[in-house]
């Protein structure tokens, strides 16, 4: 243990004074270097410039999973911004280059701004009702000042404020994997045409940078915009997003399971990244002194932060610092060579993946962790939670007794008669993700409450310490024989009972063989517990209880779990609107009753989205009365019991009908004071 | 009288009772990555024999039966370490199209048809193989007159069918590649229990006509009730077997839930 | 000009960009057929799609340089040589970078998405270099006779015969295509394993092979397409992204899923540039496809014509 930490400390000393050293030579270089070794300093900041270009995809490609082959982008409107202010309006080149991050950021927040948004299409359509209202009025004051014009022409303005319109009304960020990575390269083809249409940028033809600066200049401004953008992603990656990120980035479904805003995030990264990689464009044009739209926009920039990054290690700090390197030495040696650097490239990125997928970085760490670590130790642990979702997880949840798990899931087992079924479709992969962070979150116990187990007399409470049988549900045989084995904390359950004396409600333990199991419960259970195997306290659900009863009793439950020292888990099992259909449907085309049901369900679970405690409880009598609530909804009643200000808002996990009622998978964010 | 699972030998030949065995398995280990599903685990299956695998859920029925159909040489993430013999050949270094070329089948669980196609065109897959090809439509018309329902729906896609029908077509669909093992993945998952009767009839009459069986089940009583012999599994170990009228309820009912002290290999 | 002459002109531009777009949607559809095919079976996104298109332009037109034959004839040759560069693309490459071979060896589920990408793409700047190295960067076109025939409608309206054929053309193959699938032993195991590809090995079919299979017939069919581009046009080694960005377009209106979608996706990108370009100057082509494709991706992620 102490040899460890005094290692790692020592390795962290010697990485501190390798980074000072390399930094002084960096610094120094171009004065001992002097006039001879121009042509280095040169490559040197060709260096700079692409590891820099690397780190802008890296972030995206490397953390956020987001394949963009649209780069190009904040490189010609970076480019072009520098060369538009420095031509007509003489504006200092390294000035150009910070408005140009400015517009690259703006340009960025434009295509990402759709996603942020929380109730999508309706602010949609209100924001692009806003944008024509102000282009019409924008039209009409040019009809009578020609001068407002900035775009110098009809044609061409109608198309930027358009094509301005369109791009802010896409939801990029919602686009997966290949949707993303053609339509950021259409963004960037879409651009271009424009820009070579357009006049002011030259129509094509490009235009000149003029301006003063030193190779020495550019060297130091290259290095300050690597150490620059090295450390924003450095920080980053050590901020409170970090876990977040590296999370993201090995496996977004499991991020979104452990409640990590992965749209947020992404969104985040994405402004981040675009002024990042102006700054390199920007000094890159101000070092080549021309600039035109073919060239600017063109999709080899892509080509060459994809090898940069694939090469270097994706997802790692340094590698596209070792990738800007290896790129450098391949383009201008090899090229120079035989004349087919870009060729080399592309042959060298798909033999990276095929070979060396974790890059020179990922080798690096192999060999090192071979060095140093002894073979593992098989563990056993259950198959069924995944070793990467409790890495990302034993960060995010604390340990120790307390509150560290809340869903609410429907009783019913209807989608999974039909588990391929699109209308049913939702809830099934719900409850997978619903497990996974159930599983991630650890409880000893797991708090169940089911609308479907109804008592009359009393409250009953099972305490037999091992319910096992088969069951077969009164109203939907279709389900078939539903095989149950249940460990059930006695001791718990016993202390729920003692418990319900304090808050006025009448308990009892059911300890009998063969005593009915509810399918709720089972469902549940069969759902979520399978591979924790966590013993369970089930309270039965009293058909006179009224809701603030039942949420004494959840509050009254969990309070008593974690007396007992217990990590607990709470369960709501219920669904939203009661109204089913009375005759066969065709599964396909199931959905909810009315519109109206789906409104108020929709409503409801945006409520608990947002986390809106006062909403919910002013919205709920509503909810109950006109949705016809399953069990009047005193299922949420157990789960707002058990929480009380311990969370704040709610992943939707899965939303949909079961033969016209509502039903969702919720899980609730908890955070403990 | 019950038998704690032997310690397996990689080189044991005779099967069970002094038989033949068509199927050995033999000091059988899987891993997903660093976890271990498997461990050591060794029996034989006699020819045309119904043989029952229970075992709670997570106790390493699925891993095994995707093992013996080539599902677990997945490189890195998951592996298998042992033995697996079918008539004599090694199972264990083929791929899944090899396995079922020679004659091993498995009706997977949650049936994974092939959801965007009709009845009549998952059982033609089902005979893609060469050997099979040659006289699939004489197989189908088998098929169709083995389940007589499904030959009313032929040309029905199967997503939109109830889980029993589904249910057929996944057998005969195993069914068509004319195997002479077939593995039953969690037959009754999801099904009415008349279904279950229905389809568990089925199993038995194909087991009647020559086919060996192999059941994996977590209704113990419906394993017990067909089968010639049965292997009960915890934690990725067998921990016992034998034909079920020797097996005594309480010990099935303890090694099922591992409540017995010195259940293991050894 | 009278009123009725000027409704005359009006109705004659918008029935010449309708039948125009039409025409030009059969060619679009054959440019993307390919690149559906391999998304709806490997779930593959070609991006060397274009690349591959160019080079079965090239080889039609070296071809012909060879040997004297009626244009047409070079598909005997260029047809079954593109299947062969899929088969063994996808065999020797792809199969090895898919999503459940990179997840085989142990990567994360992000890269294992990204990596098929990431390979077509650096396949795709290779193959353009590569055309560089050999054909240096002059334009090329298949010299042939047809390329300015028309067939007459009326006094002010034609269609460009080449188009006409190409469309039938494309309709044949979607039919043809079609059978195919449904009909014969590999076109249902194309669609098994595309449908489950763990599950389809248990039927005994190679995926492997049948991937294999389905990429060759993805460039064979893009070979067809490339000679149709060098029939009407001039290309150079640089011009794949042109191409694959339409035929994304056209995949993304007509689904990506959907092969019968490129039909209808070609169609309406067709008339919608023509429209584009008779209303707003040809430059305004390019751009108003670009929008359209960006406009449906905003709404139905799907496509517009996938269930």
């Amino acid at each position: 243990m102490i040899g460890n930490f005094l290692n790692s400390v020592a390795e962290r000393r010697n990485a501190t004074i390798i980074l000072l050293l390399a930094l002084i030579v960096l610094l120094l270089f171009p004065w001992v270097a002097g006039e001879g070794g121009r042509y280095y300093t040169s490559l040197l900041m060709t260096v700079f410039l692409f590891a820099t270009l690397g780190h802008a995809w890296n972030l995206l490609a490397g953390f956020c999973g987001l394949l963009s082959f649209g780069l190009q982008v904040y490189i010609g409107l970076s480019g072009f911004t520098v060369a538009i202010l420095n031509y007509y309006f003489q504006v200092p080149v390294w000035f150009g280059v910070i408005c140009g991050a400015g517009v690259a950021a703006l340009f960025a927040w434009l295509l990402a701004a759709p996603i942020s948004d929380q109730s999508g299409r309706k602010q949609m359509f209100a924001g692009l009702a806003i944008a024509i209202v102000l282009w019409v009025i924008y039209e009409i004051w040019i009809a009578f000042v020609p001068g407002a014009d900035i775009f110098g022409g009809a044609y061409i303005r109608r198309v930027i404020i358009l094509l301005t319109i369109f791009l802010g009304m896409l939801p990029l960020l919602k686009l997966q994997g290949a949707y993303f990575a053609v339509a950021t390269w259409l963004i960037a083809a879409a651009v271009t045409s424009v820009f070579s249409e357009w006049r002011v940028t030259g129509a094509g033809g490009g235009m000149t940078i003029v301006s003063d600066t030193t190779t020495i200049e550019r060297y130091y401004v290259g290095l300050l915009i690597l150490i620059a953008s090295t450390a924003v992603v450095w920080k980053l990656l050590n901020s409170r997003y970090g876990d977040a990120l590296t999370a993201v980035r090995d496996d977004e479904e499991a991020a979104t399971a452990i409640g990590i805003d992965v749209r947020r995030i992404k969104s985040m990264v994405f402004v981040i990244s675009a002024p990042i990689a102006a700054l390199a464009a920007g000094l890159f044009y101000v070092d080549s002194v021309t600039i035109t739209p073919p060239d600017a926009f063109h999709i080899r920039w892509s080509a060459y932060v994809v090898f940069i990054v694939v090469a270097g290690g994706m997802g790692t700090l340094s590698g596209p610092i070792v990738g800007a390197i290896a790129f450098v030495i391949i383009q201008r040696f090899l090229a120079g060579l035989w004349g087919g650097g870009e060729l080399t490239l592309g042959l060298a990125s798909v033999l990276l993946i095929l070979l060396l997928p974790r890059g020179i970085m990922g080798l690096v760490q192999e060999l090192r962790a071979k060095a140093v670590s002894e073979p593992r130790v098989a563990r056993k642990t259950s198959l069924l939670s995944s070793s990467k979702t409790k890495v990302a997880i034993s960060t995010m949840i604390p340990d120790g007794p307390g509150l560290v798990a809340a869903l609410m899931v429907p009783g019913s087992p209807l989608p999974t008669l039909q588990s391929t079924n699109p209308t049913w479709r939702d809830i099934v992969d719900a409850f997978g993700t619903a497990r996974a962070a159930l599983e991630a979150a650890n409880p000893d116990v797991i708090l169940v409450y089911s609308g479907q187990w109804m008592a009359v007399l009393d409250q009953p409470w099972q305490t037999s310490p091992h319910l096992h049988g088969t069951h077969v549900d009164e109203n939907w045989h279709e389900f078939g024989a539903l095989d149950y084995d249940f460990r059930i904390d006695r001791e718990g359950a016993l202390a729920c009972i003692a418990g319900c004396e304090g808050i006025g409600v009448r308990a009892k333990p059911v300890d009998y063989d063969g005593f009915p199991i509810d399918t709720g419960t089972i469902v549940a259970n069969g759902f979520l517990n399978q591979g924790l195997q966590a013993p369970l306290i089930i309270a039965s659900a009293n058909i006179y209880h009224d809701y603030e009863t039942t949420r004494k009793l959840g509050e009254m439950a969990t309070r008593e779990a974690i007396k007992l020292g217990r990590r607990v888990a709470v369960i709501g099992i219920g669904g939203l609107s009661g109204s089913i259909f009375r005759q066969d449907i065709d599964p396909e085309n199931d959905r909810i009753k009315s519109p109206e049901d789906d409104a108020l369900n929709r409503k409801m679970l945006d409520l608990m989205k947002a986390g809106d405690r006062n909403g919910i409880d002013q919205f709920r009598e509503t909810f109950v009365k006109n949705a016809r609530a399953d069990n009047n909804f005193k299922h949420f009643a157990w789960l707002q019991g058990a929480m009380g200000s311990e969370w704040s808002g709610a992943e939707i996990l899965g939303y949909g009908p079961a033969w016209g009622a509502g039903s969702a998978v919720v899980q609730f964010h908890i955070n403990r004071k | 009288m019950s038998t704690l699972v032997r310690k397996g030998s990689l080189f044991s030949q005779p099967g069970r009772d002094g038989k033949q065995s068509i199927l050995s398995v033999n000091g059988l280990s899987a891993y997903y990555g660093e976890l271990q599903a498997l461990f050591d685990v060794s029996f034989d299956v006699n020819p045309s024999e119904v043989l029952a695998i229970i075992g709670a859920n997570g106790a390493g029925k699925s891993t095994l039966l995707r093992s013996i159909t080539g599902m677990m040489n997945r490189g890195k993430t998951a592996h298998i370490d042992g033995a697996i013999s079918f008539g004599g050949r090694r199972l264990d270094r083929l791929s899944t199209e090899q396995i079922v070329d020679a004659g091993t089948t498995m009706v997977p669980e949650g049936r994974m048809l092939f959801p965007r196609m009709s009845v009549a065109e998952n059982l033609l897959v089902g005979a893609h193989l060469p050997k099979a090809r040659v006289k699939a439509n004489q197989k189908l018309d088998e098929m169709f007159t083995f389940f007589p329902r499904l030959a009313e729906r032929r040309n029905q896609i199967v997503s939109q069918m109830s889980g029993g029908e589904q249910q057929m077509v996944a057998i005969a669909r195993a069914l068509m590649s004319e195997p002479t093992l077939v593995l039953f993945d969690e037959l009754s998952l999801g099904l009415a229990p008349i279904i279950v009767e229905d389809i568990y009839d089925k199993v038995t009459q194909i087991n009647k006509s020559g086919v060996t069986c192999v059941v994996v089940e977590q209704d113990m009583h419906r394993a017990l009730a067909v089968s010639d012999h049965v292997l009960v599994m915890l934690e990725g170990r067998i921990v016992l077997e034998g034909a079920p009228d020797t097996l005594s309820k309480d010990d099935i009912t303890n090694a099922y839930f591992g409540s017995h002290s010195d259940g293991g290999t050894q | 000009m009278t009123f009725e002459e000027n409704l005359y002109w009006t109705m004659i531009d918008i029935a010449n960009a309708l039948l125009t777009g039409t025409f030009i949607g059969g060619y679009y559809a054959m440019l993307s057929i390919g690149l559906a095919l391999s998304f709806g079976v490997m779930k593959l996104v070609n991006l060397a799609h274009g690349d591959f298109l160019i080079v079965g332009a090239y080889l039609s037109a070296m071809i012909l340089t060879v040997v004297s034959v009626p244009p047409v004839l070079v598909l005997i040759i260029v047809v079954p040589i593109m299947f062969g560069i899929g088969y063994a693309l996808q065999r020797f490459l792809l199969n090895h970078v898919s999503v459940q071979a990179m997840e085989r060896r142990g990567m994360s589920a992000n890269f294992g998405l990204m990596a098929p990408i990431l390979v077509t793409f650096g396949l795709s700047i290779s193959i353009s270099h590569l055309l560089l190295a050999l054909f240096a960067s002059d334009a090329v076109s298949i010299k042939n006779n047809l390329a300015f025939s028309a067939i007459r409608l009326s006094q002010d309206l034609s269609i460009s015969l080449l188009r006409f054929l190409f469309f039938v053309v494309a309709v044949a193959l979607l039919i043809g295509l079609q059978i195919f699938l449904r009909r014969t032993v590999t076109g249902r195991a194309i669609r098994a394993a595309s449908d489950n590809p763990t599950f389809s090995s248990l039927m005994g079919i190679k995926t492997d092979h049948i991937f294999a299979v389905a990429l060759g017939i993805s460039l064979a069919i893009s070979g067809v397409a490339g000679f149709m581009i060098g029939m009407t046009r001039t290309f150079q080694p640089f011009d794949g992204p042109q191409f694959i960005l339409i035929a994304f377009g056209v995949v993304i209106i007509g689904g990506m899923n959907s092969i019968k979608g490129s039909l209808f996706g070609g169609i309406i990108l067709g008339i919608v540039q023509v429209l584009a370009g008779t209303y707003f100057g040809p430059s305004a082509q390019l751009i108003g496809g670009y929008m359209l494709v960006l406009f449906v991706l905003s709404f139905w992620r799907e496509g517009l014509f996938s269930k």
